[in-house]
Protein backbone atom coordinates (compact mmCIF):
# COMPACT_ATOMS: atom_id res chain seq x y z
CA UNK A 1 0.00 0.00 0.00
CA UNK A 2 2.73 2.45 1.01
CA UNK A 3 6.19 2.19 -0.56
CA UNK A 4 9.23 2.74 1.68
CA UNK A 5 11.42 5.85 1.58
CA UNK A 6 13.98 4.08 -0.63
CA UNK A 7 11.39 3.36 -3.34
CA UNK A 8 10.15 6.96 -3.20
CA UNK A 9 13.76 8.17 -3.40
CA UNK A 10 14.43 5.95 -6.47
CA UNK A 11 11.27 7.29 -8.17
CA UNK A 12 12.41 10.84 -7.44
CA UNK A 13 15.84 10.21 -8.99
CA UNK A 14 14.25 8.52 -12.02
CA UNK A 15 11.93 11.50 -12.68
CA UNK A 16 14.75 13.99 -12.09
CA UNK A 17 17.09 12.15 -14.46
CA UNK A 18 14.51 12.08 -17.23
CA UNK A 19 13.93 15.84 -16.82
CA UNK A 20 10.17 15.32 -16.28
CA UNK A 21 10.36 16.32 -12.61
CA UNK A 22 11.88 19.73 -13.40
CA UNK A 23 9.48 20.47 -16.26
CA UNK A 24 6.40 19.52 -14.23
CA UNK A 25 7.56 21.28 -11.08
CA UNK A 26 8.45 24.38 -13.10
CA UNK A 27 5.02 24.51 -14.77
CA UNK A 28 3.20 24.05 -11.47
CA UNK A 29 5.31 26.66 -9.65
CA UNK A 30 4.64 29.09 -12.53
CA UNK A 31 0.85 28.55 -12.27
CA UNK A 32 0.91 28.79 -8.47
CA UNK A 33 2.93 32.03 -8.60
CA UNK A 34 0.72 33.75 -11.19
CA UNK A 35 -2.54 32.61 -9.57
CA UNK A 36 -1.25 33.62 -6.13
CA UNK A 37 -0.22 37.11 -7.22
CA UNK A 38 -3.46 37.62 -9.14
CA UNK A 39 -5.61 36.44 -6.22
CA UNK A 40 -3.70 38.55 -3.68
CA UNK A 41 -3.83 41.72 -5.81
CA UNK A 42 -7.51 41.45 -6.79
CA UNK A 43 -8.65 40.03 -3.44
CA UNK A 44 -6.79 42.64 -1.38
CA UNK A 45 -7.98 45.49 -3.62
CA UNK A 46 -11.57 44.28 -3.46
CA UNK A 47 -11.46 43.69 0.30
CA UNK A 48 -9.95 47.13 1.06
CA UNK A 49 -12.51 48.78 -1.24
CA UNK A 50 -15.38 46.98 0.52
CA UNK A 51 -13.92 47.78 3.94
CA UNK A 52 -13.73 51.50 3.15
CA UNK A 53 -16.97 51.98 1.24
CA UNK A 54 -20.27 51.05 2.88
CA UNK A 55 -22.04 51.18 -0.48
CA UNK A 56 -19.53 48.84 -2.13
CA UNK A 57 -19.82 46.50 0.82
CA UNK A 58 -23.60 46.36 0.56
CA UNK A 59 -23.49 45.85 -3.23
CA UNK A 60 -20.78 43.19 -3.25
CA UNK A 61 -21.38 41.34 0.01
CA UNK A 62 -23.81 38.82 -1.51
CA UNK A 63 -21.36 38.11 -4.36
CA UNK A 64 -18.62 37.53 -1.85
CA UNK A 65 -20.73 34.97 0.01
CA UNK A 66 -21.53 33.24 -3.29
CA UNK A 67 -17.82 33.22 -4.17
CA UNK A 68 -16.90 31.74 -0.80
CA UNK A 69 -19.43 28.94 -1.12
CA UNK A 70 -19.16 28.09 -4.81
CA UNK A 71 -17.50 24.66 -5.15
CA UNK A 72 -13.97 24.98 -6.54
CA UNK A 73 -14.65 22.25 -9.09
CA UNK A 74 -17.59 24.18 -10.61
CA UNK A 75 -15.40 27.27 -11.16
CA UNK A 76 -12.66 25.14 -12.74
CA UNK A 77 -15.01 23.37 -15.13
CA UNK A 78 -16.73 26.64 -16.09
CA UNK A 79 -13.39 28.35 -16.78
CA UNK A 80 -12.27 25.47 -19.02
CA UNK A 81 -15.62 25.56 -20.86
CA UNK A 82 -15.56 29.35 -21.33
CA UNK A 83 -11.87 29.95 -22.04
CA UNK A 84 -10.75 26.58 -23.41
CA UNK A 85 -8.19 24.09 -22.09
CA UNK A 86 -5.35 26.57 -21.62
CA UNK A 87 -3.19 28.14 -18.91
CA UNK A 88 -5.29 31.31 -18.78
CA UNK A 89 -8.38 29.28 -17.83
CA UNK A 90 -6.42 27.18 -15.31
CA UNK A 91 -4.85 30.19 -13.57
CA UNK A 92 -8.11 32.16 -13.60
CA UNK A 93 -10.00 29.23 -12.09
CA UNK A 94 -7.52 28.96 -9.23
CA UNK A 95 -7.42 32.72 -8.61
CA UNK A 96 -11.24 32.98 -8.65
CA UNK A 97 -11.42 30.32 -5.97
CA UNK A 98 -9.01 32.21 -3.77
CA UNK A 99 -10.11 35.84 -4.28
CA UNK A 100 -13.21 35.72 -2.00
CA UNK A 101 -11.14 34.43 0.93
CA UNK A 102 -8.48 37.16 0.54
CA UNK A 103 -11.21 39.80 0.11
CA UNK A 104 -13.00 38.66 3.28
CA UNK A 105 -9.84 38.83 5.41
CA UNK A 106 -8.77 42.19 3.96
CA UNK A 107 -12.25 43.69 4.37
CA UNK A 108 -12.06 43.03 8.11
CA UNK A 109 -8.55 44.53 8.26
CA UNK A 110 -9.67 47.64 6.35
CA UNK A 111 -12.65 48.06 8.72
CA UNK A 112 -10.38 48.07 11.74
CA UNK A 113 -8.01 50.77 10.40
CA UNK A 114 -7.18 53.37 13.06
CA UNK A 115 -8.51 56.58 11.49
CA UNK A 116 -6.80 58.74 14.11
CA UNK A 117 -3.42 57.75 12.63
CA UNK A 118 -4.63 58.67 9.13
CA UNK A 119 -5.50 62.11 10.54
CA UNK A 120 -1.86 62.52 11.56
CA UNK A 121 -0.89 62.13 7.90
CA UNK A 122 -3.54 64.63 6.84
CA UNK A 123 -2.58 67.38 9.30
CA UNK A 124 1.09 67.07 8.38
CA UNK A 125 0.02 67.42 4.74
CA UNK A 126 1.44 64.10 3.55
CA UNK A 127 0.51 63.09 0.00
CA UNK A 128 -2.26 60.52 -0.40
CA UNK A 129 0.29 58.01 -1.71
CA UNK A 130 2.53 58.51 1.31
CA UNK A 131 -0.41 58.17 3.72
CA UNK A 132 -1.39 54.94 1.96
CA UNK A 133 2.13 53.44 1.98
CA UNK A 134 3.35 54.62 5.37
CA UNK A 135 0.21 54.75 7.53
CA UNK A 136 -2.58 52.75 5.87
CA UNK A 137 -0.68 49.77 4.49
CA UNK A 138 1.28 48.87 7.66
CA UNK A 139 -2.05 48.48 9.46
CA UNK A 140 -3.05 45.91 6.82
CA UNK A 141 0.12 43.80 7.11
CA UNK A 142 -1.32 41.25 9.58
CA UNK A 143 -4.24 40.57 7.22
CA UNK A 144 -2.01 40.49 4.15
CA UNK A 145 0.31 37.92 5.70
CA UNK A 146 -2.58 35.83 7.05
CA UNK A 147 -4.19 35.71 3.62
CA UNK A 148 -0.85 35.12 1.85
CA UNK A 149 -0.04 32.09 3.99
CA UNK A 150 -3.55 30.64 3.92
CA UNK A 151 -3.64 31.48 0.21
CA UNK A 152 -0.46 29.68 -0.71
CA UNK A 153 -1.61 26.52 1.06
CA UNK A 154 -4.94 26.57 -0.76
CA UNK A 155 -3.64 27.62 -4.17
CA UNK A 156 -1.10 24.89 -4.68
CA UNK A 157 -3.73 22.27 -3.89
CA UNK A 158 -6.13 23.86 -6.38
CA UNK A 159 -3.46 24.13 -9.07
CA UNK A 160 -2.87 20.39 -8.86
CA UNK A 161 -6.60 19.79 -9.42
CA UNK A 162 -6.83 22.11 -12.47
CA UNK A 163 -3.75 20.44 -13.92
CA UNK A 164 -5.27 17.03 -13.35
CA UNK A 165 -8.48 18.14 -15.08
CA UNK A 166 -7.15 19.90 -18.15
CA UNK A 167 -3.42 20.56 -18.55
CA UNK A 168 -0.80 18.49 -20.43
CA UNK A 169 1.94 19.10 -17.85
CA UNK A 170 2.52 20.02 -14.21
CA UNK A 171 2.56 18.00 -11.01
CA UNK A 172 -1.24 17.48 -11.10
CA UNK A 173 -1.09 16.10 -14.66
CA UNK A 174 1.83 13.84 -13.77
CA UNK A 175 0.07 12.49 -10.68
CA UNK A 176 -2.90 11.48 -12.87
CA UNK A 177 -0.53 9.72 -15.28
CA UNK A 178 1.19 7.90 -12.44
CA UNK A 179 -2.22 7.02 -10.99
CA UNK A 180 -3.06 5.27 -14.27
CA UNK A 181 -0.05 2.97 -13.61
CA UNK A 182 -0.78 2.71 -9.85
CA UNK A 183 2.73 4.11 -9.33
CA UNK A 184 2.33 5.15 -5.68
CA UNK A 185 6.10 5.73 -5.26
CA UNK A 186 6.05 8.16 -8.20
CA UNK A 187 2.99 9.99 -6.82
CA UNK A 188 4.67 10.35 -3.42
CA UNK A 189 7.92 11.48 -5.07
CA UNK A 190 6.11 14.37 -6.81
CA UNK A 191 4.12 15.22 -3.68
CA UNK A 192 7.32 15.32 -1.59
CA UNK A 193 9.17 17.45 -4.15
CA UNK A 194 6.33 19.92 -4.30
CA UNK A 195 5.86 20.08 -0.52
CA UNK A 196 9.60 20.82 -0.25
CA UNK A 197 9.20 23.78 -2.60
CA UNK A 198 6.17 25.15 -0.73
CA UNK A 199 7.98 24.83 2.62
CA UNK A 200 11.03 26.56 1.15
CA UNK A 201 8.85 29.49 -0.02
CA UNK A 202 7.23 29.65 3.43
CA UNK A 203 10.54 29.61 5.32
CA UNK A 204 12.69 31.60 2.92
CA UNK A 205 10.18 34.26 1.86
CA UNK A 206 6.94 34.53 3.84
CA UNK A 207 8.20 34.01 7.41
CA UNK A 208 11.19 36.42 7.11
CA UNK A 209 8.96 39.05 5.45
CA UNK A 210 6.33 38.70 8.15
CA UNK A 211 8.95 38.85 10.91
CA UNK A 212 10.35 42.04 9.44
CA UNK A 213 6.96 43.70 9.02
CA UNK A 214 5.78 42.84 12.53
CA UNK A 215 9.09 43.22 14.42
CA UNK A 216 7.62 46.10 16.47
CA UNK A 217 5.05 43.77 18.07
CA UNK A 218 7.75 41.60 19.60
CA UNK A 219 9.69 44.41 21.28
CA UNK B 1 1.14 85.79 8.91
CA UNK B 2 -2.22 86.39 10.53
CA UNK B 3 -5.05 83.98 11.13
CA UNK B 4 -8.52 85.41 11.10
CA UNK B 5 -11.67 83.61 12.10
CA UNK B 6 -14.93 85.36 11.44
CA UNK B 7 -18.49 84.24 12.24
CA UNK B 8 -17.36 80.63 12.61
CA UNK B 9 -20.16 78.20 13.45
CA UNK B 10 -20.19 74.45 13.57
CA UNK B 11 -23.36 72.47 14.00
CA UNK B 12 -23.44 68.68 14.35
CA UNK B 13 -26.68 67.36 12.87
CA UNK B 14 -26.90 64.47 15.35
CA UNK B 15 -29.19 63.09 16.58
CA UNK B 16 -29.09 64.71 19.03
CA UNK B 17 -28.01 67.79 17.10
CA UNK B 18 -25.90 70.36 18.85
CA UNK B 19 -24.00 73.53 18.08
CA UNK B 20 -20.35 73.39 19.10
CA UNK B 21 -19.34 76.87 17.90
CA UNK B 22 -21.60 79.83 17.33
CA UNK B 23 -20.42 82.87 15.33
CA UNK B 24 -16.96 82.86 16.81
CA UNK B 25 -14.62 85.71 15.88
CA UNK B 26 -10.90 85.57 16.61
CA UNK B 27 -7.70 87.06 15.20
CA UNK B 28 -4.39 85.37 15.91
CA UNK B 29 -1.18 87.30 15.31
CA UNK B 30 2.13 85.79 14.23
CA UNK B 31 4.24 84.44 17.07
CA UNK B 32 1.47 84.44 19.66
CA UNK B 33 1.12 81.63 22.18
CA UNK B 34 -2.62 81.58 22.53
CA UNK B 35 -4.22 79.35 25.14
CA UNK B 36 -7.81 78.51 24.43
CA UNK B 37 -9.55 77.80 27.73
CA UNK B 38 -13.11 76.70 28.32
CA UNK B 39 -15.31 74.15 30.02
CA UNK B 40 -16.09 70.78 28.44
CA UNK B 41 -18.32 71.18 25.41
CA UNK B 42 -17.21 74.74 24.68
CA UNK B 43 -15.97 73.74 21.22
CA UNK B 44 -12.21 74.04 21.87
CA UNK B 45 -11.32 70.79 20.13
CA UNK B 46 -13.81 71.52 17.32
CA UNK B 47 -12.10 74.85 16.67
CA UNK B 48 -8.70 73.17 16.65
CA UNK B 49 -9.89 70.49 14.21
CA UNK B 50 -11.25 73.19 11.90
CA UNK B 51 -7.92 75.07 12.04
CA UNK B 52 -6.10 71.79 11.32
CA UNK B 53 -8.23 71.18 8.22
CA UNK B 54 -9.74 68.00 9.67
CA UNK B 55 -13.25 69.42 9.77
CA UNK B 56 -14.53 71.44 6.82
CA UNK B 57 -18.27 71.37 7.54
CA UNK B 58 -18.37 74.79 9.16
CA UNK B 59 -20.08 78.09 8.38
CA UNK B 60 -18.20 81.38 8.46
CA UNK B 61 -14.84 82.51 7.20
CA UNK B 62 -11.49 81.02 8.14
CA UNK B 63 -8.49 82.96 6.84
CA UNK B 64 -5.33 80.86 6.86
CA UNK B 65 -2.32 81.90 4.76
CA UNK B 66 -1.96 79.52 1.78
CA UNK B 67 0.78 76.88 2.10
CA UNK B 68 0.96 77.40 5.86
CA UNK B 69 3.29 74.88 7.57
CA UNK B 70 1.14 73.26 10.21
CA UNK B 71 1.77 70.82 13.03
CA UNK B 72 -0.65 69.26 15.47
CA UNK B 73 -0.05 67.62 18.83
CA UNK B 74 -3.13 65.62 19.75
CA UNK B 75 -4.40 64.61 23.17
CA UNK B 76 -3.01 61.11 22.54
CA UNK B 77 0.54 60.90 21.09
CA UNK B 78 -0.71 59.14 17.89
CA UNK B 79 2.70 57.75 17.00
CA UNK B 80 2.95 55.02 14.37
CA UNK B 81 3.46 51.89 16.52
CA UNK B 82 5.33 50.05 13.73
CA UNK B 83 7.90 52.84 13.28
CA UNK B 84 10.84 53.73 15.49
CA UNK B 85 11.00 57.14 17.15
CA UNK B 86 13.32 58.40 14.41
CA UNK B 87 11.08 57.01 11.63
CA UNK B 88 8.07 58.69 13.23
CA UNK B 89 9.84 62.02 12.77
CA UNK B 90 11.09 61.23 9.26
CA UNK B 91 7.56 60.27 8.22
CA UNK B 92 6.47 63.92 8.27
CA UNK B 93 9.63 65.24 6.57
CA UNK B 94 9.42 66.40 2.95
CA UNK B 95 10.58 63.46 0.82
CA UNK B 96 13.27 65.54 -0.91
CA UNK B 97 14.87 66.74 2.36
CA UNK B 98 18.37 65.18 2.32
CA UNK B 99 19.17 66.72 5.72
CA UNK B 100 16.08 65.23 7.37
CA UNK B 101 17.92 62.53 9.31
CA UNK B 102 20.59 64.75 10.93
CA UNK B 103 17.93 67.38 11.66
CA UNK B 104 15.71 64.77 13.31
CA UNK B 105 18.59 63.48 15.43
CA UNK B 106 19.50 67.02 16.48
CA UNK B 107 15.90 67.65 17.53
CA UNK B 108 15.79 64.39 19.50
CA UNK B 109 18.97 65.53 21.28
CA UNK B 110 17.39 68.90 22.03
CA UNK B 111 14.43 67.15 23.67
CA UNK B 112 16.69 64.63 25.51
CA UNK B 113 15.36 61.57 23.68
CA UNK B 114 18.24 60.86 21.27
CA UNK B 115 18.96 57.63 23.17
CA UNK B 116 15.55 56.31 22.14
CA UNK B 117 15.83 57.05 18.40
CA UNK B 118 15.59 53.38 17.45
CA UNK B 119 12.99 52.42 20.09
CA UNK B 120 9.38 51.66 19.18
CA UNK B 121 6.64 53.78 20.80
CA UNK B 122 5.36 50.84 22.87
CA UNK B 123 8.75 50.68 24.60
CA UNK B 124 8.41 54.26 25.85
CA UNK B 125 6.53 55.66 28.85
CA UNK B 126 3.52 57.93 28.29
CA UNK B 127 5.61 61.01 29.02
CA UNK B 128 8.32 59.96 26.55
CA UNK B 129 5.72 59.27 23.87
CA UNK B 130 4.39 62.80 24.33
CA UNK B 131 7.89 64.16 24.00
CA UNK B 132 8.22 62.30 20.68
CA UNK B 133 4.87 63.73 19.54
CA UNK B 134 6.18 67.21 20.40
CA UNK B 135 9.43 66.48 18.53
CA UNK B 136 7.46 65.32 15.48
CA UNK B 137 5.48 68.56 15.50
CA UNK B 138 8.58 70.74 15.89
CA UNK B 139 10.36 68.76 13.18
CA UNK B 140 8.31 70.35 10.39
CA UNK B 141 9.34 73.85 11.64
CA UNK B 142 5.68 74.80 11.90
CA UNK B 143 4.42 78.30 11.37
CA UNK B 144 1.26 77.29 13.20
CA UNK B 145 1.33 74.74 16.00
CA UNK B 146 -1.99 73.36 17.25
CA UNK B 147 -2.03 71.51 20.56
CA UNK B 148 -5.10 69.80 22.02
CA UNK B 149 -4.59 69.20 25.75
CA UNK B 150 -1.36 67.35 24.97
CA UNK B 151 -0.27 66.82 28.59
CA UNK B 152 -3.64 65.94 30.05
CA UNK B 153 -3.06 62.34 31.06
CA UNK B 154 0.52 62.40 32.33
CA UNK B 155 1.60 62.76 35.95
CA UNK B 156 2.27 66.23 37.33
CA UNK B 157 6.13 66.24 37.32
CA UNK B 158 6.22 64.85 33.76
CA UNK B 159 3.63 67.40 32.61
CA UNK B 160 5.67 70.22 34.21
CA UNK B 161 8.79 68.99 32.43
CA UNK B 162 6.93 68.79 29.09
CA UNK B 163 5.58 72.32 29.57
CA UNK B 164 9.09 73.50 30.26
CA UNK B 165 10.34 71.84 27.04
CA UNK B 166 7.47 73.40 25.09
CA UNK B 167 8.15 76.87 26.51
CA UNK B 168 11.84 76.60 25.63
CA UNK B 169 11.01 75.41 22.11
CA UNK B 170 8.55 78.26 21.62
CA UNK B 171 11.05 80.83 22.95
CA UNK B 172 13.65 79.60 20.43
CA UNK B 173 11.28 79.40 17.46
CA UNK B 174 8.37 81.77 18.14
CA UNK B 175 5.92 79.71 16.12
CA UNK B 176 2.30 80.79 16.39
CA UNK B 177 0.72 78.36 18.84
CA UNK B 178 -2.87 77.59 19.73
CA UNK B 179 -2.97 75.45 22.86
CA UNK B 180 -6.25 74.02 24.09
CA UNK B 181 -6.59 73.35 27.81
CA UNK B 182 -9.07 73.46 30.67
CA UNK B 183 -6.25 73.81 33.21
CA UNK B 184 -6.02 77.49 34.11
CA UNK B 185 -2.60 77.20 35.74
CA UNK B 186 -1.21 75.50 32.62
CA UNK B 187 -2.70 78.25 30.46
CA UNK B 188 -1.20 81.06 32.58
CA UNK B 189 2.21 79.40 32.70
CA UNK B 190 2.40 78.96 28.90
CA UNK B 191 0.40 81.65 27.12
CA UNK B 192 1.09 85.13 25.89
CA UNK B 193 -2.65 85.53 25.38
CA UNK B 194 -5.65 83.84 26.97
CA UNK B 195 -8.93 83.32 25.17
CA UNK B 196 -11.80 81.93 27.23
CA UNK B 197 -14.81 80.34 25.57
CA UNK B 198 -18.39 80.24 26.83
CA UNK B 199 -20.02 76.98 27.84
CA UNK B 200 -21.28 75.46 24.55
CA UNK B 201 -22.04 76.66 21.98
CA UNK B 202 -18.59 78.25 22.06
CA UNK B 203 -18.11 81.98 21.66
CA UNK B 204 -15.28 84.18 22.89
CA UNK B 205 -16.05 85.10 26.50
CA UNK B 206 -12.86 86.86 27.49
CA UNK B 207 -9.72 87.69 25.53
CA UNK B 208 -6.74 89.11 27.42
CA UNK B 209 -2.95 89.22 27.12
CA UNK B 210 -0.76 87.70 29.82
CA UNK B 211 1.38 90.45 31.31
CA UNK B 212 4.22 88.28 32.48
CA UNK B 213 7.78 87.56 31.32
CA UNK B 214 7.89 85.33 28.21
CA UNK B 215 6.89 81.66 28.67
CA UNK B 216 9.86 79.73 30.01
CA UNK B 217 11.08 82.72 32.06
CA UNK B 218 8.10 82.80 34.43
CA UNK B 219 8.60 81.95 38.06
CA UNK B 220 5.96 80.01 40.03
CA UNK B 221 5.33 83.25 41.97
CA UNK B 222 4.61 85.14 38.70
CA UNK B 223 2.15 82.45 37.70
CA UNK B 224 0.47 82.37 41.14
CA UNK B 225 0.03 86.15 41.11
CA UNK B 226 -1.46 86.23 37.59
CA UNK B 227 -3.73 83.33 38.42
CA UNK B 228 -4.98 84.98 41.63
CA UNK B 229 -5.60 88.23 39.79
CA UNK B 230 -7.58 86.48 37.07
CA UNK B 231 -9.67 84.46 39.51
CA UNK B 232 -10.39 87.51 41.63
CA UNK B 233 -11.86 89.32 38.64
CA UNK B 234 -13.52 86.25 37.13
CA UNK B 235 -14.05 83.56 39.79
CA UNK B 236 -16.34 81.48 37.53
CA UNK B 237 -14.28 81.83 34.35
CA UNK B 238 -13.61 78.09 34.08
CA UNK B 239 -17.35 77.45 34.11
CA UNK B 240 -17.72 79.72 31.10
CA UNK B 241 -18.90 82.84 32.96
CA UNK B 242 -17.03 86.15 33.06
CA UNK B 243 -17.19 88.74 35.86
CA UNK B 244 -17.90 88.29 39.53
Amino acid sequence: MLPGPAAVGRALIREADSGALWLNLGMTVYRVAVAFLLAMAVGAGLGIFMGRSGLADRLLDAWLIIGLNLPALVVMVLCYVWFGLNDLAAILAVALNKIPLVATIMREEARSIDRSLIEVGRVFRLSRGRIFRRIYLPQLYPGLFASARAGLALIWKLVLVVELLGRPNGVGFEIRTLFNYFDIAGILAYAMAFIAIVLAIEWAVLIPLERRATAWRRR
Amino acid sequence: MRISISGLSRRFPGPPSHTALDSLDLEIAQGEFLCLVGPSGSGKTTLLRILAGLDRDYDGVLGLPPGLRLAVVFQEPRLMPWSSVLSNLLLVAPTEDAQARPRALALLRELDIAGFAEAYPAQLSGGMQRRVALARALFVSPELMLMDEPFVSVDQPTADHLRDLLSRSWRDRRMTTVFVTHDLREAVSLATRLVFLTRGPGRVLLDRPVDLPPPGDRSPADIDRALAELLTCHPRILEGEAGR
